[in-house]
């Protein structure tokens, strides 16, 4: 006979019960006093609470949600009658674990329709949040966001480029951030827990470079009454910058040289050599290749520095890039200073997207902040950008009319950039651009457009 | 020592991240000599603590906090109590006899996680895998 004790009975669930235990959103209800008085299983699960501990107890306290207290959303609902639908919060469990939820609520009330309290369901967006940066992580490495194919490319190599101890020189024009690419590679690489230093070689004069460098020892020279680390020694354990290094003097030139070749340099006025501890990164805005043709820059240290090599494309070729760094930018300026700008209007966005940017991201991030100063509605339009966006001769006056005036601003530009590829051929320029050579020509008159004199067919077939 | 505590309507706040108000309480020898009630304005966890600094906060008895907020709290040097629940006045009578580990203090779910050392711990995990001590009262 088997010993096996017979199981105990199903507790009885009544229908309402059983689908509140069967669903994945948290379900809780609550009285007039805000105390709960249901608390399903999906609820245990988020919160971390158990039902035994929850029920009877005050909803903020079990609950602790971002919205708790001042902005409660259940008060809400019960003090005006209508439902909070998918409202976006976070819960603190008690292990300090932030969850992402969306929460509703609703207005419990008994059959003669009196109110008895209120409901609340929550959804637990853990994963979908896990999902949603993952995806934007595919366009982030470090501080560093994009989904221009160019970037990328440097994304796919960095953490690879940061591992290693060799040399890198970053190229790029002012403002496509050399130095944050540079911070990028000091967090990946193992000297992450080390300093980071960045010294702009073009800000000083080469004898305060010297000492800035390679610190300084008592009695130097005159007025050094004590001992001056420099920055290789700050930059001890870690990563220096180096930044425009095309600027420093030949006689440095070749002190840094011997740093990188012999990883040893001695300090002003001192008779021992230190080691440098230090993972050197360079960068310029220059095309150094040009300043060793020309007998400015030091070949050798050219070929030391140029180990592994960085290229920051211009904004303008990365202009996809500008919606996303609009974005970036606005929400920054979100966190420092409280406004009711919620982003860009589409027209705007054209316009920024048709300029050269010749300041890079520096620039557009000021263009932004300006207009995020200047924007007293919740959508930065056309009217709050810097003149200079708008100012392209008669285009200045339509671009203010709105919409239309905004695109008839892009196909003008685009019109013209289509020419001057195909050197001046107007076929050319249609097919470029995608359009039947009458539409081309009805644009083209109607933007008022002067062709150029000499069709580029005409050219060609003169040449021939 | 001075102890501030996040409250809303005259009860803790149930979640320190977004807590605005602070009741700040000047206590020597178990008695209070000094209190004053304290808006937190920055919009920033880094303001809001530098604000707790600025008022020479030693201790903040608080409900929920995320664990990166308590972290930079405890970075400035401020004892951080968290999980705390009740009624504003019971509560810092609770802190001045030194009988704030009592349970019936402790948030829903984050009992159990303040005995003394020495003290038998019974762990009672709670749903969600919730570290048995994470603030290390046991400790």
């Amino acid at each position: 006979m088997s010993s096996r004790k017979k199981a105990p009975p199903p507790r009885v669930h009544n229908p309402t019960e059983t689908i509140l235990e069967s669903i994945s959103d948290g379900v809780f209800t609550v009285d007039r006093e805000w105390r709960i008085t249901t608390f399903n299983r999906a609820a245990e699960q988020i919160t971390g609470v158990r039902r035994a501990e929850a029920l009877g107890r005050r909803c903020c306290d079990v609950f602790r949600s971002s919205l708790c207290g001042a902005e409660c959303a259940l008060q809400q609902t019960l003090q005006t009658g209508k439902p909070v639908i998918g409202k976006s919060a976070y819960i603190v469990d008690a292990g300090g674990n932030r969850t992402p939820i969306s929460l509703s609520t609703a207005v419990l009330r008994d059959r003669k329709g009196h109110v008895i309290g209120g409901v609340e369901t929550f959804r637990d967006l853990s994963e979908v949040e896990a999902l949603r940066q993952e995806l934007s992580g595919r366009f982030r490495v470090g501080d560093l966001t994009s989904r221009s194919p160019l970037m990328q490319r440097i994304f796919e190599v960095l953490p690879a480029i940061a591992a290693s101890p060799s040399t890198v020189l970053i190229l790029g024009e002012t403002g496509t951030g050399k130095e944050l690419i540079a911070r990028t590679l000091h967090a990946l690489s193992p000297r992450q827990q080390g300093p980071f230093v960045a010294v702009n070689c073009g800000a000083l004069p080469d004898t305060l470079l010297e000492s800035e460098l390679f610190g300084y020892k008592a009695g130097a020279f005159t007025g050094a009454q004590g001992n001056k680390p420099g920055r290789f020694a700050q930059a001890k354990g870690g990563t220096i910058l180096l930044d425009e290094i095309g600027e420093i003097s030949p006689a440095l030139q070749v002190r840094l040289l011997r740093v990188l070749q012999e990883r040893t340099y001695e300090p002003l006025g001192s008779t021992h050599s230190e080691t440098a501890d230090v993972r050197v990164l360079a960068a310029t805005n220059k095309d150094l290749a040009n300043l060793v043709e020309r007998g400015l820059f030091r070949e050798d240290l050219y070929y030391r520095v140029n180990v592994i090599r960085l290229e920051m494309p211009p904004l303008r070729r990365r202009n996809e890039d500008i919606p996303l760094l609009v974005d970036l930018i606005l929400a920054r300026l979100h966190r420092l200073q409280r406004k009711a700008v919620t982003g860009v209007s589409p027209e705007a966005l054209s316009l920024l997207m048709a300029h050269d940017w010749p300041g890079n991201i520096r620039q557009l991030a000021n263009a932004i902040e300006r207009a995020f100063i200047l924007c007293d509605e919740s959508v930065i339009g056309i009217g709050h950008l810097p003149a200079e966006l708008r100012s392209r001769g008669a285009e200045m006056e339509s671009a203010e009319r709105g919409v239309r005036s905004a695109h008839d601003v892009l196909d003008a530009q685009a019109i013209r950039a289509a020419l001057a590829r195909n050197g001046g051929n107007r076929l050319a320029a249609a097919r470029d651009l995608g359009i039947h050579k009458t539409t081309f020509f009805r644009r083209v008159k109607r933007l008022g457009i002067e062709l150029p004199a000499r069709d580029g067919r005409q050219r060609r077939d003169e040449i021939e | 020592m001075n102890a501030a505590f996040a409250y809303w309507q005259q009860r803790i706040a149930p979640v320190f991240d977004t807590a605005r108000q602070i009741h700040l309480v000047e206590a020597a020898g178990g008695r209070i000599t000094g209190h004053s009630d304290v808006t937190l304005t920055g919009e920033l966890p880094v303001q809001k603590v530098l604000k707790l600094v600025e008022l020479g906060v030693g201790m903040l008895i608080c409900g929920a906090i995320s664990r990166p907020m308590h972290d930079l709290v405890e970075a400035y040097g401020i004892k951080v109590f968290p999980f705390v629940t009740g009624d504003l006045g019971e509560v810092v009578q609770a802190w001045l006899d030194g009988s704030l580990r009592r349970d019936v203090y402790a948030m829903p779910g984050c009992c159990g996680r303040r005995r003394r050392r020495g003290r038998q711990r019974k762990v009672r995990r709670c749903l969600g895998e919730i570290e048995p001590d994470p603030w290390g009262w046991d400790r």
